[in-house]
């Protein structure tokens, strides 16, 4: 390691990614930049359209073609840039160093293979192993994901596994490779709350002893403040605020993420009325002159339509796109 | 075996079981087997109150919904509509009974015709039911949309030209259309975006209280559960586990799995509660497990629980269990 200790593994820097449709030009991720350090956990929060999972899947150059396009920023893992290498170069770090994890198990897992052939590839691929040794690190893959019996488990197909299984086999596949940097895009939403739970504590459990960077991307902010250590809020295309998990609880500086904040209902208080947003997110074929957010903000002012406001800190590791703070 | 209170009821389930065979290998081949999504349940739904059925998937709460619907006829048991047996209506009656029981269903994008205009889509039901004038028609559907917070302008336009959070309001419009005396929600917010969720919530709350009708509330999310119940059913494998007024529940659940349930639903805030985490999924309810059909993850067990089934006792005033440990 000649790197310093806090250097991040991966490192977002104004990345933008354009859809080309039949719509017009759909600005779906639009200068977002971001930091993943070692054996962290950074949460990418926001709402369906926000350019979440688009952001995850250009880090890894997975965006759908041809509509979408990288049109300018850097993804730089362990300071190299993933978009100027070419393919066969960036086959090298998928699913090695950087291991992804959909959101529903049932799709990511091809249905006509054995559990054991779905875990062999990545380790014949990305570890040369064969024969028996594949057959013991599956099997011990399967386990370090406490999947009962696992054994037997290698023989079966997805469909004979329960959802919280199958994502536990995922999860295993997404491990296989030894990665520094895991990529998990909503991979609760499709469980039920008990087997969400006990995944989520494995998966934090994982990431101490395999020293892992997860960036995990999800909308729930209950998973948020269970499984992150910082935040960045997206909305319309941008970070607008980023964080540490307390500090964004305790004192969110973006008008949209403390509307999110207190409109997600507590289970401890009884029936107090929400506080809800008005109106809807922006469509990315139509995003407004100034602050994305200014049409539904309650502190809006005649500068917020204008120009959009730029990134802030506002104290150390608090950043927010506001001109509030300006 | 206690059966709900008799009296003032609008919807009693009494001993209610649905067992859906599960088809041999072979078109002629004999079954093999039941699934016992509903196995014996009694509840109550009483006029202008919300009642909640939680639990995970493949518990029943959905088969349960689509029974009080009369979507699916019970295989034994009865379900009481104003002390009439649902099976016994015929013809004009049951056309009253569909008129005053409506559901909103989870995804906005599938339940509603792609091919109808927002007005089409509300006034159907009016046109079947009633004869009204071509104005006073026109009037109902501009009030109803008025109701749930779409400009009248909306009246022309189809579906796909609306957000998640206008479709659902326009199907809770065409729900309403009726003036029924229960609406069947099932999964009513859990498709829509978080922002978007707590307004369709304060809208449920709002019109509950504006129209006065009950709620049948189908839902895992126990904060959306909490935010609009009165009373709160937890259902397992088939069967209601634990019952009673919301508040009850929430405070001072008895159920081993209520009580996993409640912990496992995500914190709003960081590092607050400590969790029990229940192992393992729910068994298949095709061979439910015997005696008590929690036993196998409930971290309580012993060993009458693997013998016998809990019924369901009095714990409080019309706070019931179904838990040897009580």
């Amino acid at each position: 390691m000649t790197e310093p200790r806090d250097a991040p593994v991966l490192e977002v820097r104004d990345l933008r990614t354009y859809l080309y449709t039949q719509r017009g030009l759909g600005k779906a991720v639009d200068g977002v930049s971001f930091a993943l350090r070692p054996g962290e956990t950074l949460g990418l929060v926001g709402e369906s359209g926000c350019g979440k999972s688009m952001t995850a899947l250009s880090v890894l150059g997975l965006q759908p073609r041809p509509a979408a396009r990288i049109v300018g920023g850097q993804v730089l893992f362990r300071g190299e840039n993933l978009l100027e290498k070419t393919p066969r170069e960036l086959r090298r770090y998928r699913g090695r160093r950087i291991a992804l994890i959909l959101q529903d198990p049932m799709t990511a897992l091809n249905p006509v293979f054995t559990i054991l052939n779905q875990i062999a590839e990545p380790l014949r691929l990305h570890r040369r192993l064969r024969g028996s040794r594949l057959r013991a690190r599956a099997v011990e893959l399967l386990q370090l994901l406490r999947i009962p019996a696992a054994e037997q488990r290698l023989g079966s197909y997805p469909h004979q596994l329960s959802g919280g299984t199958r994502q536990r086999v995922v999860g295993a596949i997404a491990l296989s490779g030894g990665p520094e940097v895991l990529i998990a895009d909503e991979p609760t939403t499709a469980l039920d709350v008990t087997v969400q739970a006990a995944y989520l504590a494995l998966l934090k459990e994982i990431q101490r002893s395999a020293r892992v960077a997860i960036l995990f991307i999800t909308h729930d902010f209950g998973v948020v403040a269970r499984m992150c250590d910082r935040v960045a809020v997206m909305y319309g295309g941008k970070v607008v605020e980023t964080a540490a998990i307390g500090d964004l609880f305790d004192r969110p500086a973006h008008p949209y993420t403390e509307a999110l904040l207190r409109s997600v209902p507590d289970l401890r208080r009884a029936r107090q009325r929400l506080v809800s947003i008005e109106g809807q997110p922006p469509s990315i074929f139509n995003l407004p002159e100034g602050c994305s957010f200014a049409s539904r903000c309650p502190d809006v002012m005649p500068r917020c339509r204008a120009e959009p406001p730029p990134e802030i800190e506002i104290r150390p590791g608090h950043r927010t796109r506001c001109w509030k703070h300006a | 075996m206690s059966v709900v209170a008799a009296g003032e009821a609008l919807v009693r389930l009494e001993q209610v079981r649905k067992h859906f065979p599960v088809p041999g290998l072979l078109p002629w081949s004999s079954p093999r087997g039941q699934v016992r999504a509903v196995d014996g349940v009694s509840l109550a739904i009483r006029p202008h109150e919300t009642l909640s059925v939680v639990g995970e998937s493949g518990c029943g709460k959905t088969t349960m919904a689509r029974l009080v619907l009369r979507l699916e006829e019970p295989t034994a048991g009865r379900i009481l509509f104003q002390g009439e047996d649902l099976r016994a209506l015929r013809g004009p009656m049951l056309r009253r009974y569909r008129a005053s029981i409506q559901a909103v269903f989870q995804d906005p994008w599938s339940s509603l015709n792609p091919r109808m205009r927002a007005a089409i889509i509300i006034a159907e039901p009016i046109v079947l039911n009633q004869r009204p004038g071509r104005r006073e028609l026109a009037e109902r559907v501009e009030e109803l949309l008025l109701a749930v917070g779409l400009e009248p302008s909306a009246a022309t336009s189809f579906p796909h030209e609306f957000s998640g959070g206008m479709r659902q309001r326009l199907a809770v419009a065409r729900a309403l259309a009726l003036r029924p005396s229960l609406i069947v929600l099932d999964e009513p917010v859990s498709a829509l975006d978080v922002s978007i969720r707590a307004q369709i919530m304060n809208l449920l709350r709002d019109l509950q209280a504006q129209f006065g009708m009950a709620y049948l509330l189908i839902a895992h999310d126990l904060a959306t559960v909490r935010y609009l119940s009165d009373h709160v059913a937890v259902m397992y494998l088939g069967q209601v586990v634990e019952r009673g007024p919301a508040e009850e529940i929430f405070t001072k659940a008895l159920h081993p799995y209520t009580r996993a349930l409640l912990s496992a639903a995500l914190p709003p805030r960081p590092g607050e509660r400590e969790e029990t985490l229940l192992q393992g999924e729910p068994p298949s309810p095709i061979s439910p497990p015997a005696g008590c059909r929690f036993h196998p993850r409930c971290p309580l067990a012993f060993d009458r629980c693997r013998q016998e089934p809990p019924p369901l006792t009095e714990q409080a005033p019309g706070h019931l269990v179904a838990c040897h440990l009580y």
